[in-house]
């Protein structure tokens, strides 16, 4: 989205939430996916066009070994899902970014490929960051076993049964993915090329059909090597649990300093969100179908909330507050209240007093009924702006621009050496991001530029002792170490929604919750943090499979359950 | 061999910061390089060029009454800024660069400014070639100088549309010289922090196996 697109959105005269309120981490860190999130997109694109899935090559012997080659036509585009699935010991088996070898490898290809392609793809796409790739490759990715799932669900199938619902629930997924790369990594495709010239323009979509492809090769895999193991009782995988069955991720500190390095990117996806909302408190009476399935939707949050279960202290904690007042919620809303004016606005000033989870819970909630009034929004979450620097800005401006926009910054006591006790590093293996401490680790050194916080309270002093009517470009020539804030401060003065209002490098900075927003706008769920810096989730839980999205199915799919199960 | 933008991009940057520059500047440098390649030069050479040329801790020199002086200065150090002046200048000045070192850098500076701006840069070396810049389009009278060299920029508004040609972006990448490349990977590979036991354990806060 454009300057000049946003600002036109911005002029409908909606009440919208402070950027101070909407990026504050702590919030940010209790986002729920919407109907708006990019899996939510994908799938309404796939099931508009009514998209079907070949599999073109199926080369897997009985021991789940070989190779595999999906294709779907999207916006008059070929792409192919080719999957490689090798035999690793369990010692070689980990899902950190770290590991070697993974159980199954993927790659998305730009058309139809060759055998030659195939060839050269099957040398290098096991070797994931290892190898070298083309331009006709678009994304890369690779997916590990469930150790507690995959085996599982193979001997029941061939045993002539079906996979017990809760072993099912509480897993989740049969193969977790623990890297997506696209953008040009390892000499794939640019993003450009894929908007360019494919129309994939709303974020992420070509990563996230690389996913749901994944998705439906784990179910025909697991299939595959059950029947081989029993032909005689091996019965198919039940429709409703291949459905359940996402995809899980294991999801890091990579995601993290995206945050910071994508700005306006990250206040479009945000301003979308609260425009959406904006929308939806204008409305003064809502009709009786809306009443209607905002209650059948709450049932339904109160059951996936009842479905989800994890270990980390904090989190449980938090779901078990969202589970008494998602029933305070629920009695709340009844028809009855429903009927009285602005309902939406009624029911967003009532939930303050409710915990962060349970207030952005009830905004995807609200938001999930409304897609002919929403679902347009989409087109505006993807931006190819950038920065820019005015040379020709005063130092006088420039100042007024700390003031008016960074006051959250300005605020911060970094004479408090908590205040800047961690730093973020890229790590020379798989060059991971990680997050050090400055009292006691090496490589300070090489500290990444994403203490956003500190660095403008470093450009407020230097700007001290400037004369106001200075240009920028004179400023820039003496103190050059400040070029990249400046042109931050500068080039983000019309996008409120660009900044994370925390610091990055607090010994309190939770940088799980920077993970939690982006996975909720990739539409991810079933987040469990396995500790303050990296968490499972899952993908398309409940989303339409391959034969569904063909047959044109509803887009209805929002925190999914396991109805047989409480 | 042949890079995505994104790589080449993201080694530029990393080889600049790697080599001594300030994350801003080496974002112009990379940026820069990115355009000379597109462009038909040999950005690679060119961006490994200005690194290698980076004196550690140097700073523009000013005179008495506090005017940057552009001569025998480096194209890393003053570069970013001569384009900044000449757009802050709104049009008004022409600014001489006396035996700048890799004055090729300047034409890709101007470059990316005419991407973003409707500016039109004129560039005159001091063997009287001519080089000009707008948005999406690139003219020059000769061959351009790689060494050392005098010259002479100053900027207009507007584009030259007539000549607008679009980039090119379609074949897949840019082709980089293995030998430019290895040396920039090296210069990136400064800003990595050494693997150690504990930055595995707790720099990314999860365990070494995490199988699930």
């Amino acid at each position: 989205m454009s300057l000049s697109e946003s600002k036109a959105l911005i002029s409908d005269h909606l009440t919208l939430r402070e950027p101070s309120q909407v990026m504050d981490l702590k919030r940010m860190g209790a986002a729920f996916p919407t109907r708006l999130s990019f899996m939510r997109i994908l799938l309404r694109h796939l099931i508009k066009e009514k998209v079907e899935v070949k599999r073109r090559v199926w080369d897997i012997d009985s021991c789940g070994i070989g190779h595999a080659i999906y294709s779907v036509e999207l916006f008059n585009q070929i792409y192919s899902l080719i999957a490689f699935s090798i035999l690793i010991t369990p010692e070689e088996r980990t899902d950190r970014v770290i590991a070697e070898k993974w159980d199954t490898t993927y790659v998305l290809f730009d058309g139809a490929p060759k055998f030659s392609d195939i060839e050269r793809l099957r040398l290098n796409v096991p070797l994931q960051e290892a190898g070298r790739f083309e331009a006709s490759e678009l994304i890369l990715s690779r997916a590990n076993k469930s150790v507690r799932l995959f085996d599982y669900v193979v001997e029941c199938l061939s045993n002539g049964h079906q996979p017990d619902d809760q072993i099912v629930s509480q897993i989740g997924y049969l193969m977790r993915t623990t890297a997506v790369y696209g953008n040009g990594k390892f000499g794939i495709a640019d993003h450009g090329k894929i908007v360019d010239e494919h129309g994939l323009k709303e974020p992420f979509q070509a990563e996230l059909l690389t996913i749901w492809l994944i998705r439906g090769f784990t179910h025909d895999l697991v299939e595959h090597i059950a029947y081989y193991r029993n032909p005689k009782f091996f019965v198919t995988l039940d429709l409703r649990l291949k459905k359940y069955l996402g995809i899980g991720n294991a999801t890091g500190l990579g995601m993290a300093p995206f945050l910071v390095t994508h700005p306006i990117l990250i206040h479009n996806w945000a301003l979308i969100k609260e425009l959406a909302l904006g929308r939806l408190r204008g409305i003064k009476k809502i009709d009786a179908e809306i009443s209607k399935l905002i209650i059948k939707l709450i049932t339904r949050a109160e059951k996936h909330l009842n479905q989800w279960d994890v270990n980390d202290l904090r989190q449980s904690s938090r779901i078990n507050v969202l589970r008494r007042e998602i029933v305070v919620v629920k009695n709340l809303i009844t028809s009855n209240w429903l009927n009285f004016d602005y309902p939406w606005e009624r029911l967003i000033k009532t939930s303050s007093c409710w915990s962060i989870e349970c207030q952005e819970l009830i905004i995807a909630l609200i938001l999930e009924p409304y897609g002919a009034l929403i679902d347009d929004l989409a087109d505006c979450m993807s931006t190819n702006a950038a920065c820019n620097l005015d040379p020709a800005m005063t130092i006088g401006d420039l100042k007024n621009l700390l003031v008016t926009n960074y006051d959250w910054a300005l605020l911060i006591d970094f004479n408090n050496p908590k205040s800047s006790e961690l730093f973020w590093y890229v790590s020379e293996e798989k060059l991971e991001p990680r997050l050090g401490s400055r009292l006691n680790q090496a490589g300070v050194e090489k500290e990444m530029p994403i203490d956003v916080a500190r660095q403008i309270q470093d450009l407020a002093r230097t700007l001290k002792f400037v004369s106001k009517k200075q240009l920028v470009a004179e400023f820039l020539l003496k103190f050059p170490e400040q070029r990249q804030i400046v042109k931050r401060v500068q080039g983000l003065k019309n996008f409120s929604f660009s900044e994370i209002r925390t610091n990055l490098i607090s010994s309190e900075c939770m940088p799980i919750d920077m993970l939690r927003w982006k996975l909720a706008f990739f539409g991810a769920c079933k987040f469990d943090p396995k500790s303050d810096r990296w968490t499972r989730v899952t993908l398309y839980q409940g989303a339409p499979i391959a034969s569904e999205v063909q047959a044109g199915s509803r887009d209805d799919w929002w925190l999914p359950v396991l109805e047989s199960l409480k | 061999m042949i890079c995505s933008v994104n790589e080449v991009e993201n080694i530029f940057t990393k080889a600049a910061i790697g080599a001594g520059f300030h994350v801003g500047i080496a974002g112009e440098i990379s940026n820069a390089g990115i355009w000379l390649s597109l462009n038909g030069f040999n950005g690679e050479e060119t961006v490994l060029k200005v690194i290698q040329g980076k004196q550690r801790n140097s700073k523009v020199v000013f005179d008495d009454i506090g005017r940057p002086m552009f001569n025998d200065q480096h194209v890393g150090l003053i570069g970013p800024s001569v384009i900044d002046y000449l757009i802050a200048s709104k049009c008004s000045q022409v600014i001489k660069l006396i035996n700048i070192d890799v004055p090729l850098l300047m034409v890709g500076l101007a470059g990316v400014a005419s991407n973003i701006l409707d500016f039109r840069f004129l560039i005159k070396f001091q063997n009287n070639v001519e080089v000009n810049i707008s948005k999406n389009h690139f003219s020059k009278t000769g061959t351009i100088l790689a060494k050392r060299a005098t010259i002479i920029i100053s900027i207009r508004e507007g584009i030259d549309r007539h000549k607008e040609k679009k980039l090119n972006l379609k074949e897949g990448g840019i082709k980089v010289s293995d030998r430019a490349w290895v040396k920039l990977n090296k210069l990136a590979h400064l800003t990595y922090v050494k693997n150690s036991v504990a930055s595995r354990y707790i720099g990314a806060g999860a365990g070494l196996i995490d199988n699930d």
